[in-house]
């Protein structure tokens, strides 16, 4: 959902009222509020910041289009909270057809579990997903901030074992299978990237 | 963890962002790549993070490698407050 509210001409505090209404309005979505001087862009910025807002600014001959952006925490669509959630890691790459983009997109997928307010319970790491966890990953410093929010990081000792990597494990405990399937049958919610 | 990143930079194709961050890391210059936040709109969903202190040299190497980045933000400390400071010129 998205609201465009322009408020160029209007005196303070207009702008930032008729910003608070509309986010009031919504659960969730965008409102773009247009102003035209640099007192109200930093009233709405600050309107923004007070709610928790993500907030984009850009300026176009003069005027200044505020993009706020409202949402309601991430939960998986049945309602399970991320907190309850596992995620079994079987690959290094996430996804199939071409290895430098999945490269690109497993960063980005740990980029964005680290930075949600809730964290998932577990992610468990198996076969060469395995070399995400040791010190050359990229994304081990996305691992030590799930790690340091409470996420539990496991990965299989058989496959580190294979694969040589035993003593480069760099987060994390060293896991087997009975420990990686309670947590599977345990959690609110599964989530396999193979 | 990316507190110290006070800038982001949008591509135009996910193909350049892929090279300007082998080509920053290459140069030693710490970036962090990230999908196109939610609060900005553009095409590309890959950006990456960087610091203000090493935004010049940054463009620098973008620019005599040919890389076509998109638009420059500032970004504060909350992470999710993003002001537009630049855009592409070739």
């Amino acid at each position: 959902m998205s609201t465009e509210i322009d408020a160029r001409g209007l005196a303070c505090p207009q702008p930032v009222i008729q910003a608070k209404k509309a986010l009031d309005s919504i659960e969730q979505g965008s409102v773009t509020v247009i102003v035209d001087n640099a007192v109200a862009k930093e009233n709405v910025a600050k309107l923004a910041r007070a709610n928790r807002c993500g907030l984009s600014i850009e300026e176009k001959d003069g005027h200044f289009y505020l993009r706020l952006t409202k949402d309601s925490g991430r939960q998986t669509p049945d309602g399970i909270p991320a907190a309850r959630t596992v995620y079994l890691i079987a690959k290094n790459t996430l996804g199939h057809g071409n290895d430098e983009l999945g490269a690109v997109l497993m960063k980005s997928f740990f980029f964005t579990l680290q930075a949600g307010d809730s964290v998932p319970a577990a992610v468990m790491f198996i076969n060469a997903g395995v070399e995400l966890a040791v010190d050359s990953s990229p994304v081990l410093d996305h691992l030590k901030a799930l790690s340091a929010k409470g996420t539990e990081i496991m990965s299989c000792g058989t496959c580190l074992d294979y694969f040589g990597l035993k003593e480069r494990l760099a987060i994390g405990e060293i896991s087997n299978m009975y420990d990686i399937l309670a947590r599977l049958e345990g959690a609110g919610k599964a989530i396999t990237l193979s | 963890m990316t507190r110290q990143y006070d800038r982001l930079l949008s591509f135009v194709s996910v193909h350049h962002a892929i090279r300007a961050e082998k080509l920053l890391a290459g140069e030693g210059i710490k970036v962090m790549p990230l999908p196109t936040p939610r609060e900005i709109a553009i095409s590309c969903g890959q950006c990456l993070l960087l610091r203000s202190g090493e935004e010049a040299r940054a463009l620098a190497v973008l620019k005599t490698a040919g890389v076509e980045w998109s638009k420059l933000y500032s970004r504060d400390e909350t992470g999710r407050a993003y002001e537009k400071l630049a855009e592409y010129e070739g």
